[in-house]
């Protein structure tokens, strides 16, 4: 059921975020067509078109990121809490699935739009820097494991893992405030964005805490290694290595932990308080 | 008979307001069942609890003698009284909808319908009338082989010959074993296919009874005992 759930959710939201995302891709190779003709023409008319270009491109390139999270969020909303729910909530299947079915299509969107996102910056800068850019790829994980005295391809998994369980604790994150707020009697939506702000101050507040907390430890650890501060050469496994680990875990427990406290109310809310008008 | 539906003291609150009021009552397999009541007496109430839209304050509630559960969802057929299908569905996405997830849908007998009806599998719900996605949404209620229908105000807001080819496409396509709860207050439209009667008002049942027996103790239809019974 969980399979036919997605196929349907797939089915409503691929053809206007496949759009989304394609024209932003096709602006961006638009627009490395055009920079061709802007060396050789006209240089008042070729600095408007760029203006215009670059004004039109960010507005794609913010457009498609906070589009693609409102359609899928919507979909969410409308789905679970209003007319749309008479549908869903009579379907023999259970809850789990339904929440599931949401949230691999909202992971699966989202890490596209960032692959397009990427993939449209990439064919903006042109064949000619793509060399230099992804030289900065493994430039960055050298520095880091250098520094870290961790092998590259860990940081590159553990990079991996950090991207989805925050993907996966901002998707939770907002299918609870859609949930409070359909606890309201009225105003549901209001309801859930006040949540949502809500929930992000104490979120951005503890995250900052633990920041700066990390930090110091890193630091602090460095140090004890290299009070000079003069990089040397990589320790396998260093104390900056290992202090850099546990805040990594603690960091990606925090997370895990939020994605599942989230998901447990929002399950709760559907399964147990639902109450459609 | 069958005893299909169990409610035992049944009780839904929204803060000190009550829209259903510790009711207790069961319905048989194989009957028609008008659930009759006037605006607001928690017909509507009962019937999203039946379907697990509503989560009851107390109380039980029991479908072929199992608690409400992901498999008695799969026995029972709503039509709500609202269009719930999304409006970016073609016709043939809604039918292939429903033949996914109901194994008890049949498929053929609702494109007889809808060709019937000249409405194409490529026909989107966005464009369609008001009259026409009711239909479209019944047809898809009614081409299910279930063991209840709940059919909440099936005919209400539409015109005469609407609810003519309503209440034949419920008669003609549902199965003699399964029970029928229709929810409305126009009486005299369904009065002659009902077997049962359940008066309800602000909540709480007034009186469940065969329609024969209602109509031989009051020597009157049950359209004239609802209004003396309902009068303001």
């Amino acid at each position: 059921m969980l399979i036919k759930l997605l196929k349907y959710d797939w089915k409503y939201s691929w053809r206007l975020l496949f759009l989304l995302n394609g024209a932003l891709l096709l602006f961006s190779i638009l627009g490395q067509l055009g920079s061709h003709l802007l060396q050789s023409g006209n240089y008042t008319v070729m600095s408007i078109l760029a203006g215009m270009y670059i004004l039109i491109y960010t507005l794609l390139f913010c457009g498609s990121l906070i589009t693609t999270q409102i359609i899928l969020i919507a979909r969410y909303y409308r789905n679970f809490y209003t007319d749309e729910g008479y549908l869903l909530h009579t379907l023999p299947v259970t809850t789990g699935q339904k929440i599931w079915a949401k949230f691999i299509n909202h992971m699966l969107w989202t890490l596209i739009n960032i692959l397009c996102l990427l993939l449209s910056i990439l064919f903006l800068a042109g064949p000619g820097e793509w060399k230099y850019m992804f030289q900065l790829i493994p430039d960055t994980f050298s520095a880091f494991s250098k520094t870290l005295g961790i092998h590259p391809v860990l940081i590159a998994l553990g990079g991996l893992l950090a991207i989805v369980l925050a993907l996966s604790f901002m998707i939770f994150s907002l299918y609870f405030c859609i949930s409070i707020g359909s606890l309201f009697p009225s105003h549901k939506v209001i309801a859930s964005i006040v949540t949502y702000v809500i929930l992000y101050g104490v979120v951005q507040f503890a995250s900052l805490a633990y920041s700066i907390y990390s930090v110091f430890l890193v630091d602090r650890k460095i140090y004890t290694v290299n009070p000079s501060g003069i990089p040397v050469d990589p320790i396998y496994p260093s104390p900056a290595a290992g202090t850099f680990g546990v805040i990594y875990a603690v960091g990606m427990f925090l997370l895990l932990a939020g994605s599942a406290a989230f998901y447990g109310v929002s399950y709760y809310v559907a399964h147990k308080k639902l109450n459609l008008d | 008979m069958n005893e299909l539906v169990t409610c035992r003291n049944l009780t839904k609150r929204y803060g000190s307001k009550f829209a259903l009021n510790n009711v207790s009552l069961s319905i048989e397999s194989g009957k028609i069942v008008g659930l009759l009541g006037p605006n607001g007496s928690g017909k509507t109430t009962l019937i999203k609890i039946l379907n697990q839209l509503i989560t009851p304050t107390s109380g039980e509630v029991l479908i072929g003698g199992s608690p409400l559960t992901v498999e008695t969802k799969a026995k029972i057929s709503y039509l709500p009284d609202r269009m719930c299908l999304g409006n970016w569905m073609h016709v043939a996405d809604a039918i292939d909808f429903f033949a996914d997830f109901y194994t008890d849908f049949d498929r053929s007998r609702a494109q007889d319908m809808l060709d019937k009806l000249h409405i194409r599998p490529s026909d989107t719900i966005r464009a369609m009338s008001k009259g026409t996605k009711e239909k479209l949404q019944l047809i898809l209620v009614m081409s299910r082989r279930a063991s209840l229908y709940c059919l909440d105000e099936p005919i209400a807001g539409v015109d005469p010959a609407a609810r003519d080819y309503i209440l034949s496409t419920i008669l003609n396509n549902y199965d003699p074993d399964a029970t029928i709860l229709i929810s409305t207050h126009l009486i005299s439209d369904v009065e002659n296919i009902l077997d049962e009667v359940i008066f309800i008002r602000e909540g709480s049942v007034l009186l469940q009874s065969s329609v024969d027996d209602l109509r031989i103790q009051n020597g009157k239809s049950v359209d004239h005992v609802f209004r003396e019974v309902f009068k303001c």
